[in-house]
């Protein structure tokens, strides 16, 4: 964490949590759907639909998990939220509430104060066991209309992520991450980037909720990369690959100095004059880790886009070219070819696909 | 049933090599040590309630190669046959759901070193 905070506030906190305790005997609410099904590989989950957050004045816990709890640092089990010295509130706000998808079960969020700036993490910064070779955190963020990204009005600092040992994410005309001097080799990319839509406009973040998810690998090194997705939710947009690290050669071949485990989302701002305008809303952060690298994602919450939820097809297997003539003749049609460029539609791919031949069932 | 189709499924049938099956359930594996040749047939189990099934493929370790949602939809098929595959590339398959609501976790992964 590049932000230490005094322990001794921690006794502070720890009264708070005793009575916040209390306020949670009734109606407190579990982790999000998406953490109950994916069972042990969910490290912590945080939906933030809640009036209450224990604690203060640095670390808040939401009241509405009390099961696998997210913590920004370990010595605050349950504190998911810092912010340093100011406020946070549970928020309603009939705009943002109005900017999510059709069927939603969001009430409230948590958001900073209007024009905020200064330290605001959410999310997960507790190491995580180095036998899960795949890390991801998801969390939707919303932006209010008006708010001021970095070089906007007086603002001169909008960051979007943090992780270990210094690297983050901010927004400056667009994404990139830098902050890996301490690794080796010691680089401070990027001025840009490096990712294949780090180019999006603020327009298409004011009034919306987006969904970012971001996925390490190679979390000691060598090769340590992350991906960060987004989605604008609030439209239905694509999902689209924002940051890729092993997309740039200078940065594709970083070990860390410690195993990479903190995934938060970090919304510090900074003014030097007539602050920033506008603020942020955090909903279902949530963390999940896997054994293999083997493409897995934490994707939507159902509380949150996708209401309901179909469960994945089984026994994906190979089959004989048998089981393909049956399923010629049981078609007794011929079915459309879908070859190279039925793949090459998707917008972000960008492999040299095999010939796919047709369907069948 | 036109002839000619059955014709050219013999024919690819007594081309191809015999396929072996890994990754069969639970948690996807990332190691695949099945070896065979193209084309390789993709089977699954229907999901009951999904509208259409989506493939993912990935070709080293990591993520897929289209994002969520994003992955090649065949349809209400329930197998599905890729050919013309790269000769030392192992394709890593995966398969999604979908409905009116939205789209399922992926499955099982299904995996295979292609030699030919």
């Amino acid at each position: 964490m590049s932000e230490r905070l005094l322990a001794c506030r921690t006794s502070t906190w720890i009264i708070g949590t005793a009575v916040g305790s209390l306020l949670l005997a009734a109606g407190v609410r579990a982790e999000e759907q998406r953490c109950a099904d994916l069972g042990a590989s969910c490290v912590c989950s945080e939906p933030l639909n809640t009036t209450t957050f224990a604690g203060g004045p640095d670390f808040w816990n939401p009241a509405d998990s009390t099961t696998k709890q997210c913590s920004v640092e370990s010595a605050v089990t349950g504190g998911a939220i810092v912010r340093t010295s100011n406020t946070i509130t549970s928020s309603a706000d009939a705009t943002a509430l109005a900017a999510l998808p059709a069927g939603h079960a969001v009430s409230r969020f948590v958001r900073a104060n209007n024009d905020h700036t200064g330290t605001f993490f959410v999310g997960n910064g507790v190491r995580v066991n180095s036998s899960l070779v795949r890390l991801a955190a998801r969390w939707y963020i919303w932006h209010t209309p008006t708010f001021d990204f970095k070089g906007e009005g007086s603002c001169d600092n909008s960051k979007i992520a943090q992780f270990d040992n210094g690297a983050l994410v901010d927004y400056t005309g667009g994404f990139h991450t830098y902050g890996y001097d301490s690794f080796s080799p010691s680089v401070d990319c990027c001025v840009s980037g490096p990712g294949p839509n780090a180019f999006i406009p603020t327009s298409q973040m004011k009034g919306k909720w987006w969904r970012f998810e971001i996925v390490m690998t190679n979390r000691s090194g060598p090769s340590f990369d992350f991906k960060m997705y987004g989605k604008n939710i609030t439209d239905d947009g694509p999902e689209l690959t924002i940051l890729d690290l092993s997309s740039r050669s200078s940065v594709s071949n970083l070990t860390p100095p410690s195993l990479m485990s903190a995934i938060l989302s970090n919304n510090h701002r900074y003014s030097p004059s007539g602050g920033c305008r506008g603020w942020i809303g955090i909903s279902h952060y949530m963390m999940a880790g896997w054994t293999t690298n083997a493409g897995q994602r934490i994707g939507g919450a159902a509380e949150v886009e996708t209401p309901g939820s179909i469960p994945p097809p089984t026994n994906l297997r190979l089959g004989r070219l048998a089981d393909e003539l049956r399923a010629i003749v049981s078609a007794g049609a011929h079915r459309p070819r879908i070859g190279l460029d039925a793949l090459a539609a998707a917008p972000t791919s960008v492999w040299a696909r095999p010939r796919l031949m047709s369907p069948s069932r | 049933m036109p002839a000619r189709r059955i014709s050219s499924a013999l024919l690819l049938l007594m081309a191809c090599g015999v396929l072996n099956a890994c990754g069969g359930g639970g948690e996807p594996v990332s190691a695949c040590d099945s070896t065979g040749t193209a084309p390789m047939v993709l089977v699954w189990d229907a999901v009951t309630g999904a509208e259409g099934y989506r493939i993912y493929v990935r070709t080293a370790p990591g993520s897929y190669l289209q994002n969520l949602e994003q992955g090649l939809d065949v349809g209400n098929a329930t197998t599905f046959t890729a050919t013309t595959l790269a000769a030392g590339t192992t394709y890593h398959f995966a398969v999604t759901a979908y409905d009116s609501i939205g789209e399922s976790d992926f499955s099982n992964e299904a995996c295979q070193t292609i030699v030919n």
